[in-house]
């Protein structure tokens, strides 16, 4: 069985970011210079997301030389000083039948676009893609949903979306209403509906009207733990009745229990692709590559010079991205210029920028000394593993005494917690819990009458 | 005990194994249908280029979905209204009142041979249909522009669907027509016949209009403004609260040149059974028209539409 599904030959897709203006006139649009000046706002917010993360030369203004290492290539365009992007740029790759190909990469390195391209929502600007087959698109929850319907006109308003006709869904409509667990609730307007419910039925519509192609991006991450357990168990039955799945997400755990097997889009280009496990290893270097796990820091105030904050694994080895099991060691070298009384180092740790998740300080811990005499010291804290859920960190370092707080740099230091290891059955890790740490308890449930 | 127990572990294994086996059918099965359902439906995507025709076997495939896109037009405007699709055929009755009162009574405007409510209302009742069309023609993509940024279905479904729900529109309206026909006396001959020339020749041109500019509409919003004004001065140009006779001779040529000028004075003449047909040269240059605004409007569409969605 190696029919191909999805055939895709340098595909590429640029978007132009340009004033406004230059669109404006009638014959730009009707021109042959049209595909030129695409004015995107998702793409631009896909830009600005990638900044955040921090890929520097992503995007490259205009009048500078583009950076010979950042594919994503900027040039001055003919007609005006716009700038372009290439949200794709020579993509090439092959799907067979029945295969679940994880799609993984920052953001704004070109899934969306890809995922775009594929369910015909947008041209591409170069390249093409052979698609055999129909596509069932689940790009947002309850996208193709109308409000004032009810469930069952949704259903087959979904269905007819997809191409099918009316007796093909019909033959489907049961088994999609069963799915949903819905049940009376199928004829009420869905914009009566919960949002659980909403998704039960979008999902259960885009996966039991089984078109040949499935297309999912970051939906699972929604609904109870039964319900994803159902939808995964849909997904696998659609696998082996020959479907084609391709599945976008940011959890690689989801991505490696799904798909058999990935792409890794960086910066718009296909950088790897093959087994889970070789392009999330690919992943997270990546990650890794972007963030340095020393930083310099040589800021001195009242008698004392914060100099490095470094973390690192157990094994003393430095990196930014560490394993739901890894030990994370968070170690700061500072030095203290003149003897201070009490002095104390103090981390606080957030994650996904804004949640506290704890603060470590060496208050009452036996390192704090009375009076520190001038020398060079580090400070060293180790976070357990299997203690901070998967999600991206940041350390907030200061230095001080009770009397005066010397050194606070916010954002001193960021590290990732991924769920790489495939053995996620132990749900109190998920990400989708409430609560930002794994902590240990037992349960005794004991019958009272 | 031994025995039973292995029995049923025997039994269960069985079982295990026939729903195997069950499935693997169904997966065979499956797998066979996506295979043909695949070769069936291939699709290349690529940068296109030039002025693209129409692909009439996927517009065919998708029917069923235009025809789910025009009942939840329906659906969604008279959810709760009392009077719900009454108010169709309220509006043309009630200008008809009025403009039989300042128009006909006291402004004493000519309608030929029949009574001047039943001219005038033939009069909007086509004219309605033709507004509609063209106003909820050209903002249908930017009404659907929600849907069009997410899934894919052929942009051409969305003034379609806007067509459809005009013609819709007017046969209802015609449930009033024929009514206030009859009470004066009036009972439509073997003209009527021609009546739906009329109203395809007249629906050509509004749907090459909602063409031409839906596109556009979506993108500049000035065009939906603009378009307003020009109907209403459409509007008055075209023959619907008086008959062509009232403009004089000498500017009787141009003034039948507006391709609308002679459907609406046909589409009436055919309906009332008046003897005021207009002269055949004007109906062969309206078809015409009717023709060249679609093809236009046709092209104008299938080369906007590709990239629309990087647009709005």
């Amino acid at each position: 069985m190696s029919k191909v599904a999805i055939t895709v030959e340098n595909l590429s897709k640029r978007y132009v970011l340009g004033e406004v203006k230059s669109v404006s006139t009638l014959w730009d649009i009707l021109g042959t210079s049209a595909r030129n000046k695409e004015l995107d706002e998702r793409a631009i917010v896909e830009v600005v997301e990638a900044a955040k993360v921090g890929a520097p030369g992503s995007v490259v203004k205009s009048d500078q030389p583009p950076a010979p290492d950042t594919p994503n290539c900027a040039a001055k365009s003919e007609t005006d000083s716009a700038e372009e992007l290439w949200a794709l740029k020579d993509v090439t790759f092959e799907i067979t039948q029945g295969q679940i190909l994880g799609i993984i990469g920052r953001n704004g390195a070109g899934k969306s676009t890809l995922l775009k391209i594929l369910s015909r929502i947008t041209d591409p600007t170069e390249g093409r893609a052979i698609i055999r087959g129909r596509v069932g698109s689940l790009l947002e929850v309850g996208t193709g949903f109308h409000p004032e319907l009810t469930g069952k006109e949704n259903i087959f308003l979904n269905g007819a979306i997809l191409g099918m006709t009316r007796s093909e869904i019909e033959r489907r409509y049961d088994d999609i209403v069963e799915f949903s667990e819905i049940g009376r609730f199928i004829q009420t307007p869905v914009k009566r509906y919960s949002s659980g419910m909403f998704t039960r039925l979008a999902f259960s519509v885009a996966a039991n009207l089984e078109p040949e192609i499935l297309i999912i991006d970051e939906v699972l991450a929604v609904g109870d733990a039964s319900f994803q357990k159902k939808c995964l168990a849909k997904i696998h039955k659609l696998m082996r009745g020959g479907r084609t799945v391709l599945f976008v997400s940011h959890s690689m755990s989801s991505v490696a229990e799904l798909c058999n097997s990935a792409i890794l889009l960086h910066k718009g280009r296909l950088v790897r692709s093959g087994s889970m496990t070789d392009v999330i290893g690919a992943y997270s270097e990546l990650l890794n590559k972007g963030k340095a796990s020393v930083v310099q820091v040589n800021k001195a105030s009242k008698g004392v010079e914060l100099k490095t904050v470094c973390v690192s694994n157990d094994t003393g080895k430095s990196t930014t991205v560490f394993d739901l099991h890894d030990e994370v060691v968070i170690s700061i070298v500072y030095e203290v210029l003149e003897p201070l009384d009490s002095l104390q180092a103090c981390l606080t740790i957030s994650r996904n920028m804004i949640e506290l998740v704890n603060t470590f300080d060496t208050d009452g811990e036996t390192e704090r000394l009375p009076l520190r005499q001038p020398g060079t010291y580090k400070s060293e804290l180790r976070i357990p593993g299997k203690f901070l859920k998967a999600g991206s960190y940041s350390v907030r370092v200061s230095l001080g005494t009770i009397i005066d707080n010397m050194i606070d740099i916010e954002g001193a230091m960021a590290f990732t917690v991924e769920e790489m290891s495939e053995d996620t059955k132990d749900r109190g890790y998920r990400n989708d819990r409430l609560g930002h740490v794994i902590c240990p308890g037992s349960w005794r449930v004991d019958l009272l009458s | 005990m031994r025995g039973p127990s292995v029995n049923i572990e025997l039994v269960g294994d069985h079982a295990a194994q026939r729903t195997a086996e069950l499935i693997n059918v169904a997966d065979d099965q499956s797998r066979e249908e996506v295979e043909n359902l695949s070769k069936r439906y291939v699709t290349e995507l690529k940068p296109r280029s030039g002025w693209a025709g129409v692909n009439l076997a996927e517009l065919w495939q998708y029917r069923s979905l235009l025809m789910i896109f025009v009942w939840r037009d329906i659906k969604v405007r008279y959810k709760q209204t009392t009077l719900g699709p009454l108010w169709i055929v309220l509006q043309p009755l009630a200008m008809t009142v009025i403009y039989s009162i300042f128009f006909g009574y006291i402004a004493r405007i000519p309608s030929g041979d029949v009574p001047y409510p039943v001219f005038v209302l033939s009069g909007i009742v086509i004219w309605q249909f033709f507004l509609r069309a063209v106003n909820e023609g050209s903002t249908s993509l930017a009404a659907y522009q929600g849907l069009i940024g997410k899934i894919y279905f052929p942009r051409l479904l969305a003034p379609l669907t806007a067509m459809t729900g005009a013609v819709l529109d007017f046969v209802i309206m015609l449930g009033i027509l024929l009514p206030v026909m009859l009470y004066f006396g009036i009972w439509p001959g073997f003209t009527v016949l021609l009546a739906p020339f009329f109203l395809l020749a007249l629906g050509l041109v509004a749907l090459g209009i909602s063409l031409f500019l839906t596109g556009l509409d979506a993108i500049f919003r000035d065009v939906r403004y603009a378009l307003s004004f020009v109907l209403q001065i459409w509007y008055f140009t075209s023959p619907i609260i008086y008959p062509v006779e009232l403009v004089p001779e000498r500017f009787r040529t141009i003034y039948l040149l507006n391709p609308t000028t002679p459907l609406v004075q046909g589409f009436r003449s055919a309906i009332l059974g008046q003897d005021s047909m207009p002269p055949m040269w004007s109906l062969a240059w309206a078809s015409l028209m009717s023709l060249v605004i679609l093809l236009v409007g046709l092209a104008v569409f299938q080369r906007i539409e590709r990239n629309i969605v990087d647009r709005i």
